[in-house]
């Protein structure tokens, strides 16, 4: 079986490691071959603390993946010609249109404040116009048509967020959205 | 429809002590930020286009809210008084005030609910109501945002959400609030821990008129600083636990405070009173430090003459644009603080 690599999520993972927890339940981490190097002498020092490890990585993850989208902030928006150096400056956006435009910068920023990148809050129930407004990505959520609860049909929506967010492997926004589900109730028998 | 020196004569909704918890729940405050879509922000909006907005918003507003006797009014035609007398009354920011860009405001009659315009987004709603009312704060700016809607289409993107001219307001647009009145705890020094705490639940506290602005007066706005990922119901979830705690901790520091000792307490709240019931010249600093020890000497019974209202009457109507704008002659600071001495003097004395 192919696993990509936990920690830069692009090489194939060819080093396992696999760790029981209090409770007994295995944890486990996969990581490709410079992912192991780049954790070196910890992997060598004997059976290293997954959590521990996962955690580190990260943030030296974030870390370059940060320094590699600002070394290439020349990204400039279409629509209002602001370019992601202004927006820093100010921290004033020039159109709607930058938000898609600046995109990874963006994502990095806001998970950076936010904590999240992903809105699961109350919409628009309005259809948005065509125009040359920002258009939606591939992971925008689908509303069933003919449903009128307000409730069940925010269940839908976070239920379709929260498969993509696990499928993505996004955990921090599923527990996140898990925990919106729990906030509405239970579903109605 | 109203002036605003109608409202400048009123008692205001979000002031109407002693509210909950012996007035430490001061009021409570929901804002959406929202942008028109298929329309650049502010900064890249021609002041034309701003004044579009302007016209266009408003009469959206009318036909989305009939605010009966309500007011509507844009801010290029007031004068510095009118415009800071807004501020004063919660009902604008100090930004809006200070621009130079066509903006409005419309405001419902009972001033709960009001729309800024062309704020650093297109349109801010607020909603503010005395004590913990952010639950049904939160009904009402969404019942005027879906009203809203019918008429404008907002800027929002499937993951991002409603969008905003900053990075911060993104998602739910949503900021909720709470001004609570923390005297025992800045007294106690405790304060600082608090808000320590705070930070790390990713709220933040500011003086009374937002960002920037002092805490006069021992009055905190506690808000949330994430808007995104977060349901509003959350938000609001999240702010009233906090509430919560920080008002069981400025009840334990009043408790402290009158166990450890009690002689200085009353001094100080007597004091207080002294200066506030015999001054000849009261500056607004020194009005607000002292209406805190009197407020706090009402709520743990040290105090037993004024009355709660009597007290919001003065901390709203003694405000230097409230003075201009109801008074003859109040232009001038060094009038204003012999004028502001007397009125204290007066409606505490008839209570």
């Amino acid at each position: 079986m192919q696993v990509p690599c936990q920690l830069c999520g692009k090489k194939e993972a060819n080093i396992h490691l696999t760790e029981l927890d209090a409770t007994g339940s295995p944890r486990e981490l996969h990581v490709c071959g410079s992912c192991s190097q780049a954790l070196g002498s910890q992997l060598e020092d004997g059976p290293p603390a997954i959590a521990a490890l996962l955690e580190q990585a990260t943030s030296a993850a974030v870390a370059s993946t940060e320094a590699a989208a600002e070394a290439e902030s020349t990204e400039t928006c279409p629509m209002c010609g602001l370019s992601y150096a202004d927006y820093s400056g100010l921290n004033l956006f020039g159109c709607a249109h930058d938000y898609v435009a600046f995109g990874d910068q963006l994502e990095l920023l806001l998970s950076r404040y936010h904590g999240a990148s992903h809105h699961i809050g109350r919409q628009p129930s309005r259809a948005p116009s065509p125009g040359p407004a920002p258009s939606a990505p591939a992971t925008a959520t689908v509303v069933a048509e003919g449903e009128t609860n307000g409730e069940a049909k925010e269940r839908r929506r976070l239920e379709s967020e929260l498969k993509d967010a696990v499928a993505k492997e996004r955990y921090e926004d599923a527990a996140r959205l898990r925990d919106a589900l729990k906030g509405l109730g239970q579903e109605p028998e | 429809m109203s002036s605003i020196i109608d409202l400048a004569g009123r008692t205001c909704g979000w002031l109407q002590s002693p509210g909950e918890h012996g007035g430490i729940i001061v009021s409570s405050r929901v804002r959406l930020a929202r942008n028109v879509a298929h329309m650049p922000f502010q900064r890249k909006l021609s002041r034309q286009r701003q004044q579009e907005l302007v016209e266009r918003v408003t009469e959206c507003i009318a036909k989305a809210a009939p605010w009966t006797d309500g007011l509507s009014v844009q801010l290029q035609r007031l004068n510095e008084a009118e415009r800071q007398a807004l501020v004063e009354r919660q009902l604008i920011s100090r930004e809006l005030a200070a621009g130079k860009r066509p903006a409005a405001v419309c405001v419902s009659m009972d001033e709960v609910r009001s729309v800024m315009i062309n704020e650093e987004d297109h349109v801010r709603i607020q909603v503010i109501q005395a004590g913990m009312s952010l639950e049904e704060n939160l009904r009402l700016a969404i019942a005027l945002d879906e009203a809203l809607e019918r008429e404008i289409e907002w800027a929002y993107h499937p993951v991002y959400g409603y969008l905003t001219a900053c990075h911060t307001n993104v998602g739910t647009g949503m900021r909720a609030s709470t001004m609570l009145h923390l005297p025992a705890l800045a007294e106690t020094g405790e304060l600082k821990q608090v808000l320590r705490a705070l930070a790390k639940l990713h709220m933040t506290v500011r003086g009374t008129h937002g960002e920037g602005s002092e805490a006069s007066g021992h009055y905190y706005q506690v808000s949330n600083l994430r808007s995104l990922g977060m349901l509003e119901s959350q938000l609001v979830n999240t702010i009233k636990e906090t509430v919560e705690r920080i008002v069981a901790a400025e009840q334990m520091a009043r408790q402290a405070l009158l166990d450890r000792n009690r002689v200085r307490l009353e001094d100080k709240v007597h004091r207080a009173w002294g200066i506030l019931t015999n001054a000849r010249c009261l500056t607004t600093g020194e009005l607000t430090e002292n209406i805190s020890w009197v407020r706090l000497g009402l709520a743990l019974r040290v105090l037993p003459d004024p009355k709660w209202a009597t007290l919001d009457r003065i901390l709203l109507q003694c405000q230097p644009a409230h003075l201009q704008l109801l008074h003859a002659d109040a232009d001038d600071p060094a009038r204003r603080d012999p004028l502001r001495a007397s009125l204290v003097r007066d409606w505490l004395s008839s209570n």
